[in-house]
């Protein structure tokens, strides 16, 4: 008789406990998840391979101060952000080179549950492919605060009250950093409107130039999970 | 407030909404990546195993020899293992006549990259992998075959702690120098051979009387790289594979 699967508090229950494999069977559950926000919110696969590497750690060693107010996978998720956001707050200059060329190959290893057709044209594969660069290119230019809110929001589908809870911040600091995110993308994305070549659409990020620091201070939060790792 | 900063319209917000979502859904996680973090994770786990294992008391009326002392501080595993690699994988680049100093970083980085990819089967059939072994023959690695101790070095290398840096590497030290004074000394490792997960994390410079042994920092692979003693003193420098400094210390000289 199999035993039914057990939910993620009760994994995380059982590491702490001891279980040697429960972890791993925990953090397998959310790992796609995890590092597709790793990958959008650094924009690098090897900074998001370290942030994610390095927040596992944590979640591993930190199990303990879980205290169940949050869901399980909104812990793992702050854990994860919070690395990517102290990784993108540490990188004092940025390289000058754009989005690394084999980011779309990452992205690409993934994108069949997003619907692809099995049998695409070519062309609307590099078009596709050449739609997300330029968004991710974009987006890379944001301040990482910015950057995190909209990834969260826009990206990955979560509601501004649950982003708002990933990042222990105000629904209103999330609502208004995704609309001044969006307000700085625009003009960046202008090509994709209809409204240019992206051909000729210039490289944003290979300015070299730091990103701007969060323009919006946090507001005081009522939605502070607690078990921040 | 900027020109591109000013509010947008409910259909550009829309718009700009709907780019980001296109480029959005979901990932799947590149298998070299999934094999670095099974790799890692297998790493606290056997860390904290050991540290449950230290943590049980010994029997009161046993008599309290250094081998004794010894055995309640490392796990049976984890001595094997220790003592494996101050056997076979600490390496004097005088003896083992590599040199490394013309490695650079980006090099050692390469080195990673590729160790993380061979480990990504070696965790499926980690036996296999383990089995081969690489002789370092100047920068290159060649199949080589398996020394006796092979189920050993499935083991795996001695932890070290972040926040008991100075403690774990004054023991390592001690143990290998143990090991040392135990067996013929390191002569014999100019004929040893470093499994490939070690090749993998060479460090690229070494002094030329500097010790090094592949361990596990943090839960992640790395290099310890001791000086040698000055003073009753080792400095030891634990490097990450990728050639990051992850920490140092100065432990007392075994």
């Amino acid at each position: 008789m199999n035993d039914p699967p057990r939910d993620d508090h009760d994994l995380l229950a059982a590491h702490v406990a001891g279980d040697a494999a429960a972890f791993g069977v925990l953090f397998a559950r959310h790992r796609d998840r995890l590092w597709a926000v790793a990958l959008r919110t650094t924009g690098d696969p090897e900074e998001a391979a370290d942030a994610l590497q390095e927040a596992m750690i944590s979640a591993f060693r930190r199990a303990e101060s879980y205290r169940g107010d949050a869901a399980v996978t909104t812990w793992l998720h702050r854990i994860v952000v919070n690395a990517c956001l102290d990784r993108l707050r540490r990188r004092k200059v940025r390289l000058a080179e754009p989005l690394p060329d084999d980011l779309e190959e990452h992205l690409g290893r993934g994108s069949a549950a997003t619907a692809t057709p099995q049998a695409e044209d070519p062309a609307d594969v590099v078009e596709r492919d050449d739609r997300r660069r330029l968004v991710l290119a974009a987006l890379d230019t944001l301040p990482p605060e910015q950057r995190a809110a909209l990834v969260l929001v826009d990206m990955q589908g979560y509601s501004v009250a649950e982003a708002a809870e990933l990042l222990e911040v105000a629904t209103g600091t999330v609502k208004s950093r995704c609309s001044r995110g969006r307000a700085r993308l625009l003009p960046l994305l202008a090509p994709l409107r209809g409204e240019g070549n992206p051909d000729t659409v210039p490289r944003v990020p290979s300015t070299g130039a730091p990103p701007a620091t969060d323009p919006d201070p946090p507001h005081p939060t009522s939605t502070t999970g607690g078990e921040q790792p | 407030m900027t020109a591109d900063e000013r509010d947008l319209t409910p259909e550009e917000e829309d718009e700009v909404t709907r780019l980001l979502a296109g480029a959005g859904g979901p990932l799947r996680t590149p298998p070299d990546v999934v094999a670095r973090l099974d790799d890692v994770l297998a790493g606290l786990v056997a860390e904290r195993d050991a540290d449950a294992a230290a943590s049980i008391p010994a029997p009161s009326a046993a008599p309290a020899s250094l081998e004794g002392r010894r055995r309640r501080r490392w796990p049976k595993a984890l001595l094997a293992a220790a003592a494996v690699v101050a056997g076979g994988y600490g390496v004097t680049t005088a003896l083992s006549g590599v040199t490394m100093s013309g490695s650079d970083s980006a090099g050692s980085a390469d080195e990673a990259a590729g160790g993380a990819g061979a480990e990504s089967s070696g965790s499926d059939a980690g036996g296999q992998a383990m089995g081969d072994r690489v002789r370092r023959d100047g920068a290159d690695g060649q199949a080589g075959e398996a020394p006796a101790n092979a189920a050993a070095l499935r083991d795996q290398p001695p932890l070290l702690r972040a926040d008991h840096l100075a403690e774990d590497v004054s023991r390592l030290l001690d143990d290998a120098a143990q090991q040392k004074r135990a067996t013929d000394g390191p002569a014999q490792l100019l004929k040893g051979t470093l499994p490939p997960k070690a090749a993998a994390c060479v460090p690229s410079r070494l002094g030329p009387d500097d010790t090094w042994y592949l361990v596990r920092y943090d839960g992640r692979r790395a290099a310890l790289v001791a000086a040698p003693p000055d003073g009753g003193t080792v400095r030891a420098s634990v490097l990450g594979c990728d050639g990051e400094r992850l920490g140092s210390v100065a432990a007392p000289a075994p």
